[in-house]
């Protein structure tokens, strides 16, 4: 090699450190690295653990679940957890729509960016009425908050039970709109085979 | 017979009264209940709001953290217990969350005046830190540039082969 192609060569690096140097600088103005930014909603079952979810629920039994939001959105959100109830056959969100449902109980989150947050979910039927093929749940207890239903589900031959769904809704406010916004794909739920 | 007809009058008035105004005592509850979660609920909003826009500004706001917390969950308890009919219940969650809020609202509208320049300063401590960075780079780019130029002439000297003048 010359000392031509050193000199070249040590030029090619001091560039490059120099880039290096400027680059939180050139980030303030032409911003190139973006980070991902999301919310989490996640269901665990009563061992904090993505098992043991409740699944064959009789009455006058209390069941547990323990609901978490994690905002990795790159800054404070303030987020509102819709709990709702229904059968095979009523309004379920979609991904871009929430279930059009009223909720049942809800919990409201302030987190900083990288806050997680978890509350513990109990729940009891505490009132159900099996006739024929069907089975309505008419009282149901979510933490210690009694919540009276109508809701009917009929006898599902294929999976062999009556089946609900206990499901959650994230919801975040949006400050320019000034108000609570569905959150794109935020539901998570679990299914529920009634015995009465 | 007089009366008689006045004393029907007064009672039929009365009556009147109550049935008309009966519906009102028993229906407000439920509207004061609303009313309250309708203002808690404008105002947690608006601390939310104030707090981002410190947040924007660069003032920390953990301190908000666990009070905004507390709001938004009395918050949600005023609205389960307005959905079940508990409406006492439902005000007085709202009344406290309302509290709340509006305590977090007024210090992070003035956190977020005092830091608003906050943005400026920490974008001239990033221009004025490449600067220094390049500055660096080139100073300690020259400084090797011109040792390993004299490293490299020196080890050529060295290895050139030496003309000898021979005499015949």
């Amino acid at each position: 090699m010359s000392i031509k192609d050193f000199r070249n060569l040590f030029v090619v690096c001091s560039l490059v450190l120099s880039f290096f140097a400027i680059s939180p600088t050139l980030n303030l103005f032409f911003p190139f690295y973006i980070e991902e930014s999301f919310s989490e909603l996640s269901v665990l079952g009563s061992n904090h653990m993505a098992k043991d979810y409740p699944f064959n629920v009789v009455l006058n039994r209390e069941e547990r679940l323990f609901v978490s939001v994690s905002n990795h959105m790159g800054e404070s959100a303030y987020y509102r957890v819709c709990v709702k109830f229904r059968n095979q056959t009523r309004s379920f969100p979609s991904d871009k729509e929430p279930s059009s449902l009223a909720p049942l109980y809800e919990f409201r989150v302030f987190l900083l960016d990288g806050g997680d947050w978890e509350r513990e979910v109990k729940f009891n039927f505490l009132e159900a009425l099996h006739s024929g093929d069907t089975v309505q749940v008419k009282k149901l207890m979510i933490n210690n908050v009694i919540f009276e239903l109508d809701s009917v589900s009929a006898w599902d031959s294929e999976y062999d039970g009556f089946y609900f769904q206990l499901f959650f809704e994230l919801w975040s406010y949006d400050a320019k709109l000034h108000s609570f916004n569905y959150y794109e794909r935020g539901f998570v739920g679990v299914w529920l085979n009634m015995t009465v | 017979m007089k009366l008689w007809f006045k004393l029907l009058m007064v009672s039929g008035f009365l009556f009147l009264l109550l049935a008309v105004f009966n519906p009102c005592v028993a229906a407000s509850s439920e509207d004061v209940a609303a009313l309250v979660l309708n203002e808690a609920e404008e105002t947690l909003a608006s601390a939310f709001e104030a707090v981002k826009e410190a947040e924007a500004n660069g003032a920390g706001i953990s301190g908000f953290s666990e009070l905004l917390k507390d709001a938004t969950q009395l918050l949600a308890q005023a609205h389960t217990s307005f959905r079940v009919g508990d409406f006492d219940k439902a005000e007085k969650f709202a009344n406290l969350a309302f509290e709340i809020g509006n305590e977090v609202k007024s210090t992070a509208l003035s956190l977020g005046e005092i830091k608003s320049d906050l943005p400026t300063n920490e974008m001239w401590d990033t221009v004025i830190g490449s600067v220094f960075a390049v500055f660096v780079v080139v100073i300690v780019s020259l400084l090797s540039w011109s040792f390993f130029r004299r490293l490299y002439y020196r080890r050529k000297s060295v290895m050139k082969p030496e003309v000898a003048s021979v005499e015949y």
